[in-house]
């Protein structure tokens, strides 16, 4: 079942009287329980991509669908939970708020949520900080933790919902090769675990190796889309 | 979630919550502060206004022109109310209907003029009692008959200098002034003054006295009451000398502010002014300018202390000037002496204020009405014409807490018959009186022969034709035989009896209310409007801060100045809050839009500003108030001192000791906290615009 549909969708940025296109006429379909990356340089419109997909942001043509909601027809607050339910963030700068400890920001999405008592919320936090590898660091804050650790937060965040599609702008742009690679490794294990949908932009081909299907971007047009390596490995 | 978030941002940038705080906690400070300030001192001014002469309500006629206050409007002139057609049936319905009434008192403010006369007419009075008196030291009249001589000797220059030199007089006048003084000089004139003193005594004060330009004019504010029951139900009216006017006795109590100040020799008065400053406001000759002109103004005033000193006076005051200030030198006579003493420093005025009122105020007249003395008054009635009426001194008082007040210190008492008179009023009762008095007077002074009528006139101090500064006109008789009949019935009035109930059952201008509790005033006073209207009692009531006019209105004004002040403070202090809660939002445009990325409504960002205003505007303003309560409590046990006499009138004594009610710091709280969350709405709006793919834009 396709998870993410987009049919021709054209993406524009005016910049001053001038118009830049970022997407021009991109199509592509991503299958629930995918391990998948989008590659590409700089500039060639990865970013905008995953932003269509999480919906903070709109196309300007052609459709995208996100578990099978058509996302230009639908109203701020319905996108809002579309967001929260649906999906789950890791940001290139990991994103976490800054006054709240690991245990704080993870538990945060499911406060959002307020379908878990505290003991329920308390189970799921502790679960996927432990599955991060940070159950040792509960009360730390962002300011006290590593890059990867940081970003590790991240993912136990992401997942704390139960989201069914993981999108990841460049999780790794920040981070030295090593954590980088044990990052994947991580949101890979997870994708195996449970078949949570992983979608990430990145240009480490390094990084790219670990996805089962990548598709290549450049100049707003999909340059390929193909079986990745650890696809063709396995 | 929400709070824990809120207070850690906060937390998280101390540096401006604190600063935004401050803010919050002085603004609340203030306002506890402030409105206690404005709290208190209007229950001090209450209390001391309604307690000393207003009371709890006040009721006047219905058809007054003007409004009604007791203390003025704050212009000039005396405001028509109307008058209470009969106090006496008033006070029955009004007392029979409302229980709750402890008691009521005919009152009316009115004013009138007395003049003290010069040097000479006071000296002239002196020897006229000398001459009544057998046991008059015959030594003391010589001195006093050589002072009237030295004043009269000096009149001539004074007349030329003053009244001559100022185009005031005529030719044909001058002459015959000339004349007159000529005759008064001549040694001839003094030849046999013992033996029939009268006629040379009308001589001088109806031609010389009036020469004299220097002349005092007593403006005198009293106001009718029925003394004792006033002194009853205002437990503020304080009797300083003498005693109150005795039940069924007509008369006036001075009040002591207008004795010390009006009443007193001015060079004194100047000089205990100088006193209070130095002693209460710490001023210096060196810095203040005022000190130094009331020192000038006195050395310019030595001519009337000269005047008023009698030879012998004048050559033991020179003695013991000699003593304070060494050896005269060459020349130098007791008027450079004097001045050269008035001229004062901060070395020498506590040592020459205490000589004054040892050696020189003995030998002058200190004060121009003592208690006891009968003086006469004279007012304008209602008609337009002026009456007199010979007027007892039974003694000072002062309202205390308004010792120092040029306001409510103005306020003689006086009985509610010689009010009448003065004001107009003759009641059927008092017409009757009259009629019985005239006939009995009249069969008097068919037996009095033609040197007592002369006695009887000289005796009531009847003033000439003009004075100089010619505002009252003085009746001239038109004979003898009517002047003795006149002065009779003056002196005759101020010692006849005149009993409660004759007091009250007449006229008056209003009343005063005062209750058993004066919390009920709020509900009485309609009831009393109500019930007027409804019996045709042609009344109406008004509570004190009305009564007092202007200054019942000082505590309005306080309260709008200081609530304009806080207010200033609190819009700045929202200014602040509003751009510190911007910038606040501004600063975290990528958290917020993170926060909408993985799921938060747009309200939920709005409520995190808002939280975060209230949770710092609580802590703070709890803070502030908790400040304010503290310096309230404290400033209720020192008490805040008067900084001048026009604060300690406001403060109603030298210190305002501040209370605070139970409800005033919640309000405070209440009000601060969502003057707060109103300053944070443009915060809070710019920051549910954020849209979540702020997040993605990396810093």
């Amino acid at each position: 079942m396709e998870i993410i549909r987009f049919e021709d969708v054209r993406k524009d940025y005016p910049l001053g009287k001038v118009v830049v296109p970022a997407l021009k006429g991109v199509s592509f379909g991503i299958q629930e329980g995918e391990f998948s990356a989008i590659a590409g340089p700089s500039g060639s419109g990865k970013t905008t991509l995953l932003n269509l997909i999480g919906c903070v942001d709109t196309a300007t043509s052609g459709k995208v669908e996100v578990a099978g909601r058509d996302t230009a027809s639908l109203s701020d607050s319905v996108l809002t939970g579309l967001r929260l339910n649906t999906l789950g963030f890791i940001f290139q700068s990991f994103n976490l708020i800054p006054v709240l400890d690991v245990y704080d920001n993870v538990e945060f999405p499911l406060l959002l949520k307020g379908d878990l008592e505290k003991a329920g919320r308390r189970a799921r936090v502790l679960k996927y900080v432990e599955k991060v590898g940070l159950k040792d660091h509960l009360r730390h804050r962002p300011n006290e933790l590593s890059g990867g650790q940081r970003q590790r937060v991240a993912i136990a965040r992401a997942l704390v919902s139960h989201p069914r599609l993981v999108l990841a702008d460049e999780p790794t742009a920040n981070l030295d090769s090593a954590t980088g690679e044990s990052i994947i490794a991580l949101m890979k294990a997870m994708n195996r675990e449970e078949n949570t949908t992983f979608l990430f932009s990145t240009h480490d081909q390094k990084i790219l190796s670990q996805a089962r299907r990548v598709i290549r971007l450049h100049d707003g047009r999909v340059e390929s889309d193909t079986a990745g390596e650890a696809a063709r490995a396995s | 979630m929400l709070l824990k978030l809120a207070l850690r941002n906060l937390l998280a940038r101390r540096l401006r919550a604190l600063v935004v705080g401050s803010v919050v906690a002085f603004g609340s400070f203030l306002a506890v502060l402030g409105g206690s300030f404005v709290t208190s001192l209007t229950a001090s001014l209450r209390s001391s206004l309604t307690r000393s002469i207003v009371g709890d309500i006040q009721v006047y006629s219905d058809q007054a022109k003007d409004a009604f206050s007791l203390f003025g409007s704050g212009f000039s002139g005396m405001p028509d109310i109307g008058h209470i057609a009969n106090f006496l049936e008033l006070k029955k319905s009004l007392m029979a209907r409302f229980p709750e009434i402890r008691a009521m008192v005919p009152q009316g403010v009115n004013v009138a003029m007395y003049s003290a006369g010069n040097i000479l007419d006071v000296k002239l009075a002196e020897l006229r009692k000398s001459f009544a008196d057998p046991s008059y030291p015959a030594g003391k009249r010589r001195d006093l008959e050589a002072h009237l001589r030295a004043i009269v000797a000096a009149t001539g220059q004074n007349y030329r200098d003053n009244l001559v030199a100022n185009g005031l007089v005529g030719p044909k006048d001058e002459k015959k002034d000339e004349a007159n003084l000529a005759r008064a000089r001549n040694p001839a004139f003094w030849a046999g003054f013992d033996g029939n003193p009268d006629p040379k005594l009308e001589f001088l004060e109806n031609n010389i006295a009036p020469l004299i330009f220097e002349d005092h004019w007593l403006n005198l504010m009293y106001m009718g009451t029925i003394p004792h029951q006033m002194q009853e139900a205002f437990p503020q009216i304080q009797i300083v000398r003498g005693r109150m006017i005795p039940q069924g006795s007509r008369g006036i109590l001075i009040n002591e502010y207008v004795y010390q100040n009006a009443i007193k020799d001015q060079v004194a008065v100047r000089l205990d002014q100088m006193r209070d400053a130095i002693r209460d406001d710490h001023q210096t000759f060196a810095s203040s300018e005022a000190l130094r002109q009331k020192a000038s103004a006195n050395v310019s005033q030595v001519g009337d202390i000269l005047t008023e000193l009698s030879p012998s006076g004048a050559s033991g005051l020179e003695a013991d000037l000699n003593g304070l200030l060494g050896p005269a030198g060459e020349g130098r006579d007791l008027r450079s002496r004097l001045k050269l003493f008035f001229d004062m420093d901060d070395g020498n005025f506590q040592q020459r204020y205490g000589f004054f009122y040892r050696c020189v105020a003995p030998r002058i007249v200190l004060y121009r009405l003592k208690v006891g003395d009968v003086f006469p008054l004279t007012s304008y009635a209602q008609s337009g014409f002026s009456k007199s009426v010979n007027m007892k001194i039974w003694g000072t008082f002062r309202f205390s807490n308004f010792e120092h007040s040029p306001l409510a210190g103005v306020f003689n008492l006086m009985d509610m018959a010689s009010f009448r008179d003065l004001y107009g009023f003759i009641t059927p009762r008092r017409r009757a009186e009259q009629a019985a008095l005239e006939a009995q007077m009249l069969k008097e002074d068919s037996s009095l022969d033609e040197s007592q009528k002369d006695f009887a006139e000289l005796f009531t101090h009847k003033k000439r034709e003009a004075s100089p500064a010619g505002s009252v006109p003085a009746r001239v008789p038109e004979s003898r035989r009517e002047l003795a009949g006149d002065k009779a019935r003056q002196r005759a009035v101020y010692s006849q009896a005149v009993s409660d109930e004759a007091m009250e059952d007449g006229p008056c201008l209003n009343a005063a209310i005062v209750l058993k509790s004066p919390d009920q005033a709020g509900r009485l006073i309609p009831a009393i409007n109500a019930y007027s209207k409804s019996r045709g009692l042609g009344v109406r009531a008004v509570g004190w801060e009305q009564a007092s006019g202007v200054l019942g209105q000082i505590a309005g004004v306080v309260k709008w100045l200081l609530t304009g002040f806080i207010a200033i403070i609190f819009l700045v202090g929202a200014f602040i809050i509003q751009n510190a809660m911007f910038m606040a939002t501004m600063e975290r445009t990528v958290e917020i839009g993170t926060m909408r990325a993985i799921g938060a409504k747009r309200d939920f960002i709005q409520k995190l500003i808002f939280a975060e205003t209230a949770a710092l505007s609580i802590v703070f303003s709890a803070l502030g108030v908790a400040l304010g309560l503290a310096a309230v409590l404290w400033l209720g046990r020192v008490g805040i001192p008067a900084p001048n006499l026009q604060m300690s009138f406001l403060f109603s004594g030298s210190r305002l000791y501040l209370r605070v009610g139970p409800a005033m710091p919640l309000v405070v709280l209440a009000l601060t906290v969502l003057l707060s969350l109103g300053a944070s709405l443009y915060p809070a709006w710019r920051a549910n615009q954020v849209a979540p793919i702020r997040a993605m834009q990396h810093e």
